[in-house]
């Protein structure tokens, strides 16, 4: 009886087999790709999909983070109406504020 | 008039050495793209064997064949099935402990079963096979899909052990060489493969990830 510890068992010799028959079914997009880092390899050119993910990802996440960083920025030009830096500080509204304080009117009367 | 053997195989090596520094770069630029064609889809299957993803598969083969290609080109021919071997499953290897960091860092997760064999025997959690007739056996090891569904299952260093020993044909030295562990690991390696993958493909069902 053969041990099973022997690389020549039956078992081992079919499942090798099967596994040569199922590399040559490997697609032609995969065979193309292997083809080009092939080349790539031998050029000294290397291209990781991996980065070019991350690349992707940092590009996405600094679009996202834009109006947040945007909207906290102080160098806005204060006489745009659009301006939150504008409205924070608006001098019509602060007056109005301090005018109610004397009249002693609430606040949020506004 | 008697000629040194010595001599003369001492003379035949320095001539070896003089023809592969004068050999032109162009020549050993088109040996290595043959190797390397030649060896490039049973590479990605390993590699995909163990990363069960094509991206990370194909990144992991562009690695071996660049490192490769920078650092051993000028090596002899014969010598470079070992070394594309060795610096594949090397690349294997990380790409496992790697995963394995991230996924504790993470997830917290329990250790992944295909992580590397850490002396734990995992054919004791499988069930017991459904059919211990051969020929059975046989037959569903010659099932393409059944075959790679049941190599994928199996933990790292017992994939290496088996696809080196009973895929590529190395013997345990050269195996204990490409995986850089002791030949006694190797045949322990090697019999817990082909033991998981027999109750594997007598169950016909997968390890629960």
């Amino acid at each position: 009886m053969t041990s099973p510890n022997e690389r020549n068992s039956p078992l081992a010799d079919q499942i090798a087999s099967t596994l040569d028959r199922g590399v040559e079914q490997i697609d032609d997009h995969q065979a193309a790709r292997l083809k080009q880092i092939r080349r790539q390899a031998l050029s000294g050119k290397q291209h990781h999909l991996y980065r070019q993910r991350i690349a992707v990802a940092a590009a996405v996440a600094a679009l996202a983070a834009m109006p947040w960083l945007l909207r906290d920025n102080p160098v806005m030009d204060p006489g745009s109406e659009e301006s939150i830096a504008y409205l924070s500080v608006d001098p019509e509204m602060l007056a109005t504020m301090d005018m109610l304080a004397v009249l002693g009117e609430p606040l949020d009367a506004i | 008039m008697t000629v040194n053997s010595e001599w003369v195989a001492g003379l035949s090596v320095y001539c070896k050495d003089v023809e592969l520094l004068l050999q032109p770069s162009s020549m050993t630029a088109q040996t290595l793209d043959q190797f390397l064609a030649s060896v490039e889809r049973r590479a990605f299957r390993m590699a995909l064997f163990a990363t069960r993803n094509e991206a990370d598969a194909m990144d992991i083969v562009q690695d071996t064949m660049m490192r490769l290609v920078q650092n051993y080109r000028q090596q002899g021919e014969t010598e470079w099935p070992l070394l594309f071997q060795r610096i594949l499953q090397n690349r294997l290897l990380d790409w496992h402990r790697q995963r394995s960091r991230l996924k504790r860092l993470f997830w917290w997760s329990d250790k992944d079963h295909r992580d590397e064999d850490d002396g734990q025997d995992w054919t004791e959690s499988l069930a017991d096979p459904v059919d211990n007739n051969p020929q059975v056996l046989l037959s569903r090891a010659k099932d393409i899909e059944a075959v790679n569904r049941a190599v994928e299952q199996l933990p790292i260093r017992q994939q290496q052990a088996f696809l080196l020993r009973a895929w590529e044909g190395y013997d345990v030295a050269d195996t204990a060489a490409i995986m850089q562990c002791s030949a006694g690991s190797v045949k322990t390696h090697y019999f817990r493969a082909l033991n998981h993958l027999r109750q594997l493909l007598e169950a016909g069902h997968d390890i629960a990830e």
